[in-house]
């Protein structure tokens, strides 16, 4: 009998999931199956989830760190907790803002304890420092189709002022800046993340820019001639 | 429309970038930047530190994140704080080791007693009399053999100087010239002075053993932290 009941359970359970994947697939295509499929605990679609989007949460948390090793530990530890928590995803939010709101959220919290920590971290930069610098050097981009050496350094000065720029932003405007102009999110998607109203990101992001403009202007000589700032 | 007599922020001209504000108050702008060089320059470097930020790469990826099956495991360790959607990390990050809280607690202990034992010190110090600083009866030391001359002083440090054997040890003599007597312990006694608060020499004594107890706890449990 308990059987019975089990196993008509069991059957009810995978028409239900079977019309969830059916009515997923129909309105939001292959994503909404994959996060359907991870939420009933497949890692198989998660990790398929995982390749479509690692590019954009290491480069998000990359750019709010500056840091390789930290950004890939963070990275790894943005997409442990969203599979462990992928239960919560409603979709009221796109999954990539749901994905970027988790990796801002444990970027901001690896930077405040760092930061309360900072004999901690001061040991470990001075110990790693030489070898931080030349990994950031060929972390900071992919260059293809640049096959003057000169360009390419060229280039990876130019990225590394530019981060260099994103590190001297306290952290709140960092973050507004990166998800908006590197991210693409829209205001009320950043609001949402940073749990802030539309009128603080609004602010956030035009002080960011506004330093970063004056920064940038210090290094005039390192950017490409096309984006150098007017200052006449 | 009303003509914009000031200068628009820094704020309101990265949000018409954007095309953050209101209609009107986009027009507004727009009909501004018109007539006013000082805004249409500041725009133009607003609008060329997001085309630097936009003409960024992506970094190169060191290597693939792709979960685990024991990565996947043991869902309890990510907890939710403010709202369905928000996580906060669920592991510590390799490189950032978290002191436990029995090494937490004990670094706090070691300075609680740094601090009492500082107290102490002062205390027997600063309650000295004056004739002893200035080169005077050395009153700091003898309480233990001197003790049994001074009715007035108080009742448990005369009793435990009097059966002590140093005490019975004290030549007749020594009523009359006790400075020159010379300062002998046995840690019995050393160990009964350091626990009389009565006395000032107890307190000096309890002092000195509770800061360096203090200070070497303190840096011996720092060092575990950090290793």
């Amino acid at each position: 009998m308990g059987r019975d009941i089990a196993a008509k359970c069991g059957r009810l359970a995978q028409i239900a999931y079977e019309v969830r994947l059916a009515m997923s697939k129909s309105v939001r295509g292959d994503e909404e199956l994959l996060i359907v499929r991870s939420q009933r605990g497949e890692v198989d679609a998660f990790n398929q989830l995982v390749l479509r989007y690692q590019q954009t949460v290491y480069g998000a948390v990359f750019r709010l760190l500056g840091d390789y090793d930290v950004a890939s530990d963070v990275t790894q530890n943005t997409f442990i907790a969203a599979y462990r928590s992928i239960q919560s995803y409603r979709g009221g939010s796109s999954f990539r803002a749901w994905l970027l709101r988790i990796a801002s959220n444990m970027a901001c919290d690896h930077w405040r304890r760092v930061h309360r920590h900072p004999v901690e971290s001061l040991d470990e930069l001075i110990a790693e420092d030489e070898a931080h610098s030349l990994s950031l050097l060929s972390t900071l981009a992919t260059t293809e189709g640049e096959s003057n050496p000169e360009e390419v350094l060229l280039t990876q000065e130019f990225q590394g002022v530019i981060q260099q720029g994103l590190q001297q932003l306290p952290l709140d405007q960092r973050v507004a800046v990166v998800l908006c102009d590197l991210q693409g999110l829209s205001y009320e998607e950043i609001a949402a993340t940073t749990q802030a109203t539309l009128g603080t990101v609004r602010s956030r992001i035009a002080r960011g820019r506004g330093r970063l403009r004056n920064y940038l202007r210090q290094h005039q000589e390192l950017l490409p001639r096309k984006y150098r700032l007017d200052t006449d | 429309m009303a003509k914009q007599e000031r200068h628009f922020t820094t704020t309101e001209l990265s949000a018409f970038l954007d095309g953050q504000l209101s209609a009107q108050e986009q027009a507004l702008c727009e009909e501004h930047l018109k007539g006013c060089e000082q805004c249409r320059q500041t725009l133009a470097e607003l609008r060329q530190t997001v085309a630097l930020l936009r003409a960024l790469p992506p970094p190169a990826l060191p290597r693939s994140f792709l979960l685990s099956a024991d990565e996947t495991a043991a869902p309890a360790a990510v907890r939710r704080v403010r709202n369905f959607n928000e996580i906060r990390p669920a592991l510590p990050l390799r490189r950032v080791a978290k002191p436990s809280y029995v090494q937490n607690a004990l670094r706090n202990l070691s300075v609680l007693a740094a601090v009492i034992g500082l107290f102490f010190l002062l205390s027997g110090i600063f309650s000295t009399p004056l004739t002893s600083l200035s080169g005077g009866r050395p009153t700091s030391a003898p309480a233990l053999s001197s003790a049994s001359q001074r009715p007035a002083a108080t009742p448990s440090a005369v009793s435990h100087a009097a059966e002590t054997p140093t005490a019975k040890m004290t030549k007749p003599g020594a009523n009359t010239h006790p400075v020159m007597q010379p300062w002998v312990f046995t840690p019995l006694q050393l160990l009964l002075a350091a626990f009389d608060l009565g006395t000032q020499q107890g307190r000096v004594l309890m002092g000195l053993v509770l800061l360096a107890i203090g200070i070497v706890g303190f840096f011996v449990i720092t060092r575990w932290q950090r290793s």
